[in-house]
């Protein structure tokens, strides 16, 4: 999925530590209206935030600013438009949180702190706070602050509300869909993508298998992925999820990587599949007309 | 707990066991007394007194006197200050060199990292008192020879423990924050990486400098260390050794003071670990 004027771009990228890549070939763009990155542990979603970041360089494929690849863009402008959003945790333990936000400040407006803290619902004299001093959700809103210090167009949100509990959560939502910044938000909490991210990708084992709208993903998935993490999402008052295939297969070294968790397996599986348009989204599964008419 | 050991508690608030807090306190009694010599001593430092020769502890010199007729009790108390101030200097040359480098190479990685950590890894080849002595032998006697000749192989361990600990807050997500705001590598290193690399550091810093105070002791025990008419333990322990099975004092008493001094460091160490590691707190 490509569009024009998106400010971050992935083409075809591949990433990996040392010399092992944990993401194949995955092109996205962060397009308008809010991307999610969806997926399970270990899928290659923190990796590609850490890409988008200028924090890892690929190891083949292209990162792209604007119309620039991003080794080659003013690297300056690049941290003023592109903030991450981490978990709380991601305070430094031993500065006071106020020096955590002013960091991101050119030293003539650190008085900004308290004006950016009470952007965030904080009390500006929780400044001289240390980060354990305060609540999941305060330290959250600090993060969230920080990021906000320097003005950015885009937001790359890790996770942001996965350390929170359900209320905090809701409030967070809140406060990042009432920001005027795009957001690419990497989390495996289908309910906050759906609620902040207007497209959607589905990583499984460093791949995007699925791609499109979040509501068309969601609602009707095409791939089999995709549907067992919906399925996965326990109702209230609902019987319990009941698990499909074998939820803790290893991905497979050879074809379709989900085919030794898929309930929907086939011989053909053993091939690779190859990404391709289905009923309005982008999906690589051999069985997508299958799972969408199960 | 017993109410017994908690005035302790209160007067030592981050250390969470009796034995530590005991450790604390000797070595309290230990600086305060070395730092207080002048005035605590019964005698002058060097007023060798050849009728007093050898004699056995008694109202007049509690620790009795040595070969020459000096105060042990006085020549203890400002051995102290020897002893103590080649711990302190030893640790803080050591500290400075191996955690600067250290945390460089931590958080630096690659190139850098492997340079840094293959020059360690060469003078923790040698074995530390060999090559002390070597070094000692090589260099005139004294006190500042045996503080360069103990922090020579006593860097390296600093090198690696803070290089480690730096390896691994390098990757915190407030790291990578700060870079992703655009904050200088250098600045991140001081803002971020070293503070929260310190504290396994200090711990170890704690536990090392009984063991540099013995070093010490053993360098002047060899004749490498301290000279006449210096006052430092090992150095007494040394020149009375030979007194050991006739005036047992003249040995004894500083032995017993490095002993004492190497324990409070140790015990100590062992309590701030605890204290700060939660794997190994005392329940």
């Amino acid at each position: 999925m490509t569009s024009t004027g998106a400010l971050l771009r992935a083409e075809r990228v591949t990433l990996g530590y040392g010399r092992r890549p944990v993401v194949h070939d995955v092109s996205l763009d962060i397009a308008e209206g809010g991307v999610g990155l969806i997926g399970e542990s270990g899928s290659g979603k923190t990796t590609l935030a850490r890409a988008f970041l200028g924090l890892l360089s690929p190891m083949s494929g292209t990162i792209r600013y604007g119309d620039r690849p991003l080794h080659k863009a003013d690297m300056k402008a690049f941290r003023r438009d592109v903030q991450p959003v981490f978990q709380a945790e991601a305070l430094d333990p031993r500065m006071r949180v106020g020096r955590s936000v002013a960091e991101a400040l050119p030293r003539a407006a650190r008085s900004r702190v308290g004006e950016l803290l009470e952007q965030v619902g904080l009390d500006p004299a929780l400044a001289d706070r240390r980060p354990h001093q305060l609540s999941g959700g305060q330290r959250q809103r600090v993060v969230i602050a920080r990021a906000l210090a320097v003005g950015p167009r885009l937001l790359i949100l890790d996770e942001p509300t996965s350390a929170l509990d359900v209320t905090v959560q809701a409030r967070i939502l809140d406060l990042l869909a009432s920001l005027e910044t795009e957001r690419l938000l990497i989390t495996h909490n289908l309910a906050v993508v759906r609620r902040l991210c207007r497209t959607s990708h589905v990583l499984f084992a460093g791949r995007v298998v699925e791609s499109g709208p979040t509501s068309e993903l969601l609602s009707n998935p095409a791939h089999p992925y995709t549907r067992a993490l919906r399925d996965a999402v326990p109702r209230l008052g609902g019987d319990p999820p009941e698990p499909k295939g074998a939820t803790e297969a290893v991905p497979a070294a050879t074809g379709c990587a989900f085919r030794l968790r898929c309930p929907l397996a086939a011989p053909v599986c053993e091939r690779p599949p190859e990404p391709r348009d289905l009923a309005g989204r982008r999906v690589a599964c051999h069985r997508a007309e299958d799972v969408l008419s199960s | 707990m017993t109410t017994d050991a908690q005035p302790l508690r209160r007067l030592l608030p981050r250390v969470p066991d009796r034995f530590a807090a005991f450790g604390a306190v000797l070595l309290a009694v230990v600086v305060l007394t070395a730092l207080l010599a002048p005035w605590l001593a019964p005698y002058p430092l060097d007023e060798p007194r050849p009728l007093e020769r050898l004699l056995p502890p008694s109202g007049a010199h509690w620790l009795g006197t040595d070969q020459v007729g000096r105060d042990v009790l006085t020549r203890i108390l400002y051995g102290g200050r020897t002893s103590l101030f080649i711990a302190v200097a030893v640790l803080g040359v050591s500290a400075v060199t191996g955690v600067t480098l250290g945390v460089v190479a931590g958080y630096a990685g690659g190139w850098v990292r492997d340079v840094i950590m293959r020059v360690t890894d060469v003078f923790l080849a040698f074995p530390a008192l060999l090559l002390s002595l070597a070094l000692a032998i090589v260099l005139q006697p004294g006190v500042n020879t045996v503080i360069l000749v103990i922090a020579v192989t006593w860097w390296p361990w600093y090198t690696r423990l803070a290089a480690s600990v730096a390896a691994s807050i390098a990757t915190r997500p407030y790291v990578d924050a700060a870079r992703c705001l655009g904050v200088p590598a250098p600045l991140i290193v001081v803002r971020h990486v070293l503070p929260n690399s310190l504290t396994p550091v200090l711990v170890q810093l704690s536990l090392d400098a009984g063991g540099v105070i013995l070093t010490s002791a053993a360098l002047s025990y060899l004749g490498l260390g301290a000279q006449e008419p210096t006052a430092e333990w090992g150095l007494m322990v040394q020149q009375g050794q030979t007194l050991f099975t006739t005036n047992w004092w003249v040995v004894t008493f500083p032995g017993l003071a490095i002993l004492v001094t190497a324990f409070a460091f140790n015990v100590l160490g062992e309590g701030l670990r605890n204290a700060l590691d939660p794997r190994r707190a005392v329940r």
